[in-house]
């Protein structure tokens, strides 16, 4: 066997956990290329779980005495947990209770990561202009283990055992698990709940181990630690040490430590005012609720405006939705069915919510045109029918009916009836939902361009596909639904209805340019 | 008389005492740490109890032992995924590589048991009793460098030392054991 010396002594780093970040992906970049040396880790980490087991033998028996008999107390003291876990799982059997069901990877190999398996361990909740170093993350997307570098704005994320963290621009923190991580520089704030007591984030200098509290802590330039109780109780421990609950420095609600990298650690008082609370998002979704309000404004003077829905609950009846272009047609009012009111991409804005077969909104578009936009701000809760109405014209016989839905198998669909039996009426694009997206606000955008002779779909003020038109007619949708369809009269009704919500739509007699589409999205993202 | 379930149970714990020292062996190769390794065990043990129905020791190619390994192996990484607390926690690609080798060398974890009693022996007495402090339960090096009043670093240093002596002879003993199984 011929190993370098300077792996050796990473493998005895990693034994004795005093391996830094840099030696650590050393030692992996190097693990991964020799199995020799996996093979040297391997039985390295044997070693030390024998001589572990030696060490308890020794602490119950003196030197001298008997190994194998002392070997036997310590396995038998072991054997007692696990066969009182055992007894535990026979008492569940015969209390009646079945085996307990398969879990997904059960079955023969081990479980790694495939497109159905969640390879995350938090969740990003909400955050406020957040850019990430070498990450795209949106709220709602899980998070795996690894190095979040957040690059500006302020993020809130909770790990799946319950806890939440306020994480401040910039920050460097490495997720290590559904129970904690690394907090490499920074400032970030805690809130545990008592489901996720031991909750542990570690620093150069300190780990923190949570008791059920909320706290604060950053890591300056020179790597010392600031921790902050602002409620509660923390545990805190030395870095590598093992972390035995009851053996830690107490740190109470109030009281607060300032640990150099070297030198000795001081007393501080917990100052909570240093760190973002939760109600820093709750301002921002105002902010930006504001913003948004005062952006649609602007729309009143756009001449090619039809009708603008902006769902937002009206001192009227409440079975109307309100027409907010300058265009007078009654026919552009809608008549609301079924679906109920509900809160919007901001918690203080309105929105309906078509969960219902019945659920429905009903308006005329009067005129044809040339060309047309259609721009809708949804979040889809679910795919399960062939077709989710977003916009659909009543019946599908006289041209220049417009029905404009997503499909489950993955694509956005504009079908124009033009009546020519050879040409295909539709025009699609691909339209992936990954399973964060569910409950997730987007913007759709569809533009049927009569002079280019094509249809354009948009996600989010991004183009997802450009389909030419060989045959092109006047848009006439006419008498129509917003989340559902009617079929002709001679027709079964199908259930096209969108499960999910609406809260904006606008429709323009024009065709927009994806610039238009792209500042629309801008001023509506939530 | 004793019922199928019984016999089910007696099969069971005879199984898992023969081979406990070797799963251990096995888990504990692939943690970085103490934290972990009797949680881990604990799941382990329920899940095969559970499952020992469906272990079938007459299909060819199988035997208790891959069948503890292949549930503790997925034991471990989803403790790794749910409660570690290490930044010392290695790729899933190069986890899935140990995982493997790790099988293999743990197989003959008894034999190597073995050595090491007597390569213990064999160690200057000093060195032996730097053992005890350090791998005792929940010592930090700190502590325990203090207890035997050495610096961590020179602590460190010497371990390392012990270990590497432990290794050279425990593979001695080991390939000396296999030349006079084949003489």
């Amino acid at each position: 066997m011929n190993l370098e010396k300077r792996h050796l002594e990473l493998i005895d780093g990693y034994c004795s956990g005093s391996l830094s970040d840099e030696e650590f992906a050393e030692l992996e970049e190097a693990l991964r290329k020799d199995a020799a040396l996996r093979r040297e880790l391997l039985e390295s980490r044997m070693l030390e779980s024998e001589l572990r087991e030696y060490a308890a033998v020794l602490e119950k028996q003196p030197l001298g005495d008997n190994e194998d008999a002392a070997g036997k107390v310590h396995t038998i003291r072991r054997l007692k947990i696990e066969v009182w876990a055992m007894a535990a799982a026979i008492a569940v059997l015969v209390g009646g209770v079945a085996f307990l069901a398969l879990r997904p990877g059960d079955r023969g190999e081990v479980a790694v990561a495939s497109p159905e398996l969640d390879p995350g361990v938090a969740v990003l909740t909400r955050a406020i202009d957040a850019s990430w170093e070498n990450r795209s993350v949106r709220t709602g997307d899980s998070m795996p283990p690894g190095r979040w570098k957040l690059l500006s704005g302020v993020a809130e994320f909770q790990f799946y055992n319950g806890a939440s963290v306020i994480l401040e621009a910039p920050a460097d923190l490495e997720i290590v698990s559904e129970n904690g991580g690394v907090l490499h520089a920074g400032k970030l704030r805690a809130d545990v709940p008592h489901h996720a007591h031991g909750f542990t984030i570690a620093t150069e200098t300190v780990e923190l181990v949570d008791l059920g509290t909320s706290f604060g802590m950053e890591v300056g330039s020179d790597f010392d630690t600031e921790v902050h109780v602002f409620d509660g109780k923390v545990e805190l421990f030395d870095v590598g040490s093992e972390k035995l609950p009851g053996e830690g420095r107490e740190l109470l609600g109030g009281e607060g430590l300032l640990l150099p990298i070297s030198g000795e650690t001081s007393p501080i008082s917990a100052d909570a005012s240093r760190f973002l609370d939760p109600s820093r998002f709750e301002k921002g979704a105002r902010a930006r609720y504001e913003r948004w309000k005062s952006s649609a404004e602007k729309w009143k003077s756009h001449s090619h405006l039809v009708a603008r829905y902006d769902f937002e609950t009206d001192p009227g009846p409440l079975r109307v939705l309100p027409n907010r272009s300058s265009r007078r047609d009654d026919g552009l009012r809608g008549s609301i069915i079924g679906a109920n009111w509900s809160s919007g991409r901001w918690p203080d804005k309105g929105a309906l919510d078509f969960k219902r077969p019945g659920d429905r909104v009903r308006i005329e578009v009067p005129r044809a045109a040339k060309s047309v936009t259609l721009i809708a701000w949804l979040r889809i809760d679910g795919l399960e029918k062939g077709f989710q109405s977003i916009l659909l014209s009543d019946g599908w016989d006289r041209p220049g009916a417009f029905h404009w839905q997503i499909h489950r198998d993955g694509y956005l669909e504009l079908g124009v009836w033009h009546g020519d039996q050879n040409v295909t009426p539709n025009s699609q694009a691909i339209f992936e939902m990954q399973p964060a997206d569910f409950g997730r606000w987007m913007q759709l955008a569809v533009v049927y361009d009569g002079d280019k002779k094509s249809v354009t779909h948009y996600r989010d003020g991004e183009v997802l596909g450009e389909v030419p038109l060989p045959v092109v007619v006047p848009i006439a949708i006419g008498k129509a639904e917003i989340g559902n369809w009617s079929p002709p009269p001679q027709d079964a009704r199908q259930i096209r209805q969108f499960n999910g919500r609406i809260d904006e739509m606008l429709i323009f007699d024009v065709a927009l340019n994806p610039t238009e589409i792209g500042a629309a999205y801008e001023n509506g993202k939530p | 008389m004793a019922s199928p379930e019984d016999i089910n149970q007696e099969d069971f714990v005879r199984l898992y005492s023969r081979h406990e020292r070797n799963v251990r062996a096995f888990v504990t190769s692939l943690l970085p740490r103490w934290e972990g390794v009797d949680e881990v065990m604990q799941e382990t043990s329920l899940v095969m109890w559970r499952k020992f129905d469906q272990f079938d020791p007459d299909r060819p190619g199988s035997n208790f032992i891959d069948w503890a390994f292949m549930i503790a192996r997925y034991e471990v990484l989803r403790y790794r995924r749910k409660k570690a607390t290490s930044r010392l926690v290695f790729s899933e690609d190069v986890y899935e590589l140990l995982a493997t080798e790790a099988a293999e060398v743990a197989a003959d974890q008894p034999a190597r048991h073995r050595a090491l009693q007597d390569c213990l022996t064999r160690l200057e007495p000093a060195q032996l009793k730097l053992i005890q402090p350090v791998y005792a339960d929940g010592v930090s090096i700190k502590n325990a460098a203090a207890l035997v009043g050495r610096t961590p670093t020179g602590l460190y240093k010497a371990l390392a030392r012990i270990r590497r002596n432990l290794r050279r002879c425990i593979e001695l003993t080991l390939s000396e054991a296999r030349m006079k199984g084949s003489a």
